[in-house]
């Protein structure tokens, strides 16, 4: 227990740090978005990670990406709870053609190839971040479906849901009055694992040039960095750091969630994802 | 969606063309027809194998499939292979150590390269690989003077495949790892697992020949899964290193809104899918004996 509660305390002490940084970025970034130094300055005391190809200090750029990245993580994952969790209810609970439906509709996502259709949707719905939003979480909740679908399956073989049946209460109330309640668990879990899947999604859509080009997120740092030779110049700050974010993001949401798995199944007796 | 299709792909605008040529042009690409008809010969052209043609490359799509797909999948099923196999090992062996530091080390490792961008990834591996240490090319399938001799052009292709193939493999292993190490460590207190302790038998032998059957119908389903989305999924790592694959393929066809290619790119993937699928619930009865005798509900 004492580990699980060291995992825990390193991943929130990581999001805390990226939360300040996405609320008050002023204050932790040393210089303005747009101030403008000389090109390519190495690291030194002024510029700790050293200035771009447009003289950008590139510290500076991590901490005003951090609120886009994780606003668009956020948001989008948010979304495709909805949808899934929804879509899933429904598919577990309802017997018959409907649940057929919902259930073919749920493998038919399932096997869309995600990256590919959501460039091809990215190019052609147009660049910004409401659409970049919108596409993430369209093509990211059919698993949170599949996962809620199974456990919404399970609670409705339980004696209290047989009992809710005979007491004459409506399906509607029985599914998200008493049955909803109790996805909690499954559905915060779902949640925290898909914020990091949709930053990830979106700093790939990102690299490859999909993403919104009047914003500053860490896909499109690595996207320009790459594009304009932060390579061969060696500006390798530039090009790495906003990765190592990234994966320090998706580590602290691993981390959380493995604490809250862990503190589940202590309790439910069930086996948790990591450990 | 955006811009006019005919007049994209005569390269006018609505300013330079005229009634007449916009006619001409609408009648010849056949623009001008209701869409259901359109699609009705499309759906007959796909069945004689004709997926259309693209304005773009001025090439017959089929055709630039049949040449772009051998390159992919000489990317994807050694990757796929390696990444697999490497998954199977470490997650059986690692499985029966749940909770020892090694155990920890390595899972911790995988969720790092998890954690990571595989885009990012790839870009390291060449800059240490191919700028800095300069063992290998950083891009492409063949040197531009492919070196005589069947022997040294395998060789030199080979080199070339190393880096792209590497950042796929350890793009891939983590979520096989940690599903093939959280089930054997779960099934490892089951009791035939106990009898066979009780026998003598090693951990290692227990975990392959005694777990791993049990378990390998999720692994054998993501697997699949995997070989599916990597045929239009490599599309970063063609990217990156370069590479005239689908996944270039798509990519170009966006820029250049070249539609019937990523029609036909989508619609190859999607086969490609399919197919594995299909393949992988076969062999997931052949391998499993529960799922052929329908003792096991699957849910």
């Amino acid at each position: 227990m004492k580990r699980n509660k060291a995992v825990l305390i390193f991943g929130a002490g990581i999001l805390l740090v990226f939360g300040l940084f996405t609320l008050f970025p002023d204050i932790f970034a040393p210089y303005a978005l747009k101030e403008m130094d000389r090109a390519w300055l190495p690291c030194s005391s002024a510029h700790l990670l050293g200035t771009n190809d447009m003289g950008y200090d590139i510290l500076t750029e991590l901490i005003f990406a951090s609120r886009t990245t994780l606003l668009i993580g956020l948001a989008a994952a948010l979304i495709s709870l909805a949808v899934g969790s929804a879509l899933g209810l429904l598919a577990g609970y309802l017997a018959g053609w409907k649940s057929g439906l919902m259930d073919a509709v749920i493998q038919i996502f399932l096997m869309i190839p995600m990256l590919p259709m959501a460039i091809v949707i990215a190019a052609f719905c147009g660049k910004n971040m409401f659409n970049i939003i919108l596409i993430i979480s369209l093509l990211g909740w059919c698993g949170t479906a599949r996962t809620v679908r199974t456990r919404t399956m399970q609670l409705k073989q339980t004696p209290f849901v047989e009992m809710l049946v005979i007491l004459g209460i409506s399906k509607r109330q029985i599914m998200f009055r008493h049955i909803l309640p109790n996805l909690r668990e499954v559905v915060l879990s779902r949640y925290i694992m898909s914020v990091a899947r949709c930053m990830m999604l979106e700093a790939t859509l990102s690299f490859l040039g999909m993403g919104d080009p009047t914003e500053v997120t860490w896909g499109r740092m690595i996207n320009l960095a790459y594009k304009r030779g932060g390579f061969t110049k060696g500006a390798y700050n530039w090009l790495v750091m906003p990765g190592v974010c990234i994966a320090l993001i998706i580590i602290a949401f691993y981390c959380i969630n493995h604490y809250l798995e862990a503190k589940t199944s202590e309790v439910s007796g069930a086996q948790s994802y990591l450990e | 969606m955006p811009g006019d299709t005919v007049l994209m792909l005569v390269g006018m605008d609505e300013e330079t063309v005229t009634e007449e040529q916009y006619a001409y042009y609408q009648e010849k690409t056949g623009a001008n027809r209701p869409v259901m008809e359109q699609f009705w010969d499309y759906l007959k052209g796909i069945c004689t194998g004709d997926l259309g043609y693209s304005y773009h490359h001025n090439a017959d799509i089929s055709s630039l499939i049949a040449a772009r797909l051998p390159n992919t999948l000489q990317i994807a099923l050694p990757a796929i292979l390696i990444s697999s196999l490497t998954a199977m090992v470490l997650g059986c062996i690692m499985g029966m150590k749940k909770g020892s530091p090694a155990e920890h080390a390595v899972t911790s490792m995988q969720i790092i390269f998890d954690a990571f961008p595989s885009f990012l990834l790839g870009l390291l591996l060449i800059a240490l690989f191919a700028f800095k240490l300069g063992w290998l090319p950083s891009g492409a399938l063949n040197s531009i003077r492919v070196p005589n001799g069947p022997a040294a052009a395998f060789c030199d292709r080979l080199k070339h495949l190393v880096l792209p193939v590497l950042t796929l493999v350890l793009g891939t292993i983590p979520s096989k790892y940690l599903m093939i190490c959280n089930t054997v460590a779960l099934q490892r207190k089951e009791k035939y697992v106990l009898y066979a302790r009780s026998r003598g038998l090693s951990d290692t032998y227990i975990a392959f020949r005694h777990i791993f059957p049990n378990i390998c119908q999720p692994f054998l389903t993501m697997v699949g899964m995997n070989v599916g989305f990597v045929v239009s999924g490599s599309l970063i790592i063609e990217n990156i290193f370069s590479i005239k694959g689908m996944g270039s393929l798509i990519s170009q066809g966006i820029t250049a809104r070249d539609y019937p290619v990523l029609q036909g790119c989508l619609f190859v993937s999607a086969v490609v899918i399919v197919i594995t699928t299909l393949a992988t619930d076969f062999l997931c009865i052949l391998v499993d004996p529960k799922v052929r005798y329908k003792v096991h509900e699957a849910q």
